[in-house]
């Protein structure tokens, strides 16, 4: 026999707001009048029992003891794990670096020519430097007369004749 | 919680979470690394979960993500590997129904069996666990509405099922 809609909705709503509970009286009534719904309720009961009832799986032995394994008998964090491990190696690292830049920069220079060395070096680069700021001035000279020289008019150089122009 | 809390916490709920995932995923062995994955997850997030009636609903809530992301990437492996769909297939009769002492037992979890993941994880979280609404709506992410609809259906598919097979509830 099938429940009737509105005392479907309120069967529901008793399971779900109420579980346990006694009846309503106007559900009482209700079900004197609509077996449907009296069924309906009934086998919810049941089935609500029936699946409270069911057996529950144990979790097998050897699952339990890992996750005691993987847990409460993992050994401690130490200091040195985690972040603490990761930023004690960054602070080495860095220590390390600046200390090897340190004795680089304070470590004594070769030893270096001497000054009778130096200032011969130093006359020798003067007399190269000497020769190539004359080789330099010279190219430039010579450079600026080809270009310039052959762009400037015979006329404004005053070595063309006057009736020359005209033509 | 602490470590003493931790320990109580896994003796009392670990039957829970693993019948959880066993009905859910119905499968013994997966059942199994959900729930130990699901109790190591607790004891990462010890400093976060209060010990009582909020430890049984977090791990509830670990468990059913944690199986929900097994039926999926299983459901991928089904769509790659067609072998493992039918031995996935092949383990129909599952550990719960044989364990199940009477017939009317079997048939109560064969039609449990029979509804959706959601459904069965609403039937489950309800009327077993006892879970309020509030809590499973959060667990699934659903409405109350939707939430009550969905297990009034749930309850009316479970009973059709057993008065067709001829077993009262």
């Amino acid at each position: 026999m099938n429940a009737c809609d509105i005392g479907r909705e309120r069967v529901h709503a008793h399971l779900d707001e109420t579980p346990g509970a006694a009846l309503s009286e106007s559900l009482s009534l209700h079900f004197a009048t609509c077996p449907g719904c009296r069924e309906l309720y009934e086998d919810l009961v049941a089935l609500r029992a029936a699946l409270r009832a069911r057996p529950r799986p144990e979790l097998p032995a050897d699952a339990l003891e890992a996750v005691w394994e993987r847990t409460v008998r993992r050994p401690a964090a130490g200091w040195l794990d985690g972040w603490r491990r990761a930023a004690t190696a960054a602070v080495l690292v860095t220590a390390v670096s600046a200390s090897t830049l340190w004795l680089l920069r304070g470590s004594p220079a070769p030893a270096g020519p001497t000054p009778a060395q130096i200032a011969l070096a130093e006359a020798q680069a003067d007399l190269v430097l000497s020769y190539a700021a004359r080789a330099i001035q010279a190219t430039r000279t010579a450079t600026t007369h080809r270009v310039v020289g052959s762009k400037i008019s015979p006329a404004v150089r005053g070595d063309v004749p006057s009736d020359s122009r005209r033509r | 919680m602490t470590t003493v809390e931790f320990e109580d916490a896994v003796r009392e709920h670990k039957d829970r979470v693993y019948g959880y995932a066993r009905s859910l995923l119905r499968d013994s062995e997966d059942a199994r690394d959900a729930a130990q994955e699901c109790l190591v997850k607790l004891w990462q997030h010890k400093d976060q979960v209060e010990p009582g009636a909020g430890c049984r609903s977090w791990l509830l809530r670990a468990a059913h993500n944690l199986c929900i992301d097994r039926i999926r990437r299983r459901t991928v492996r089904r769509e790659v590997d067609p072998e493992e769909s039918a031995e996935l297939a092949d383990a129909r009769p599952g550990p719960e129904r044989l364990a199940a002492s009477s017939h009317a037992g079997q048939l109560l979890e064969r039609a449990l069996m029979g509804l959706g993941e959601r459904d069965r994880a609403i039937v489950l979280l309800r009327e077993i666990e006892g879970l309020r609404y509030e809590e499973i709506a959060e667990i699934l992410g659903m409405n109350l509405g939707t939430l009550k609809a969905t297990l009034h259906r749930a309850r009316e598919r479970l009973r059709r099922d057993l008065v067709r097979q001829e077993v009262t509830p």
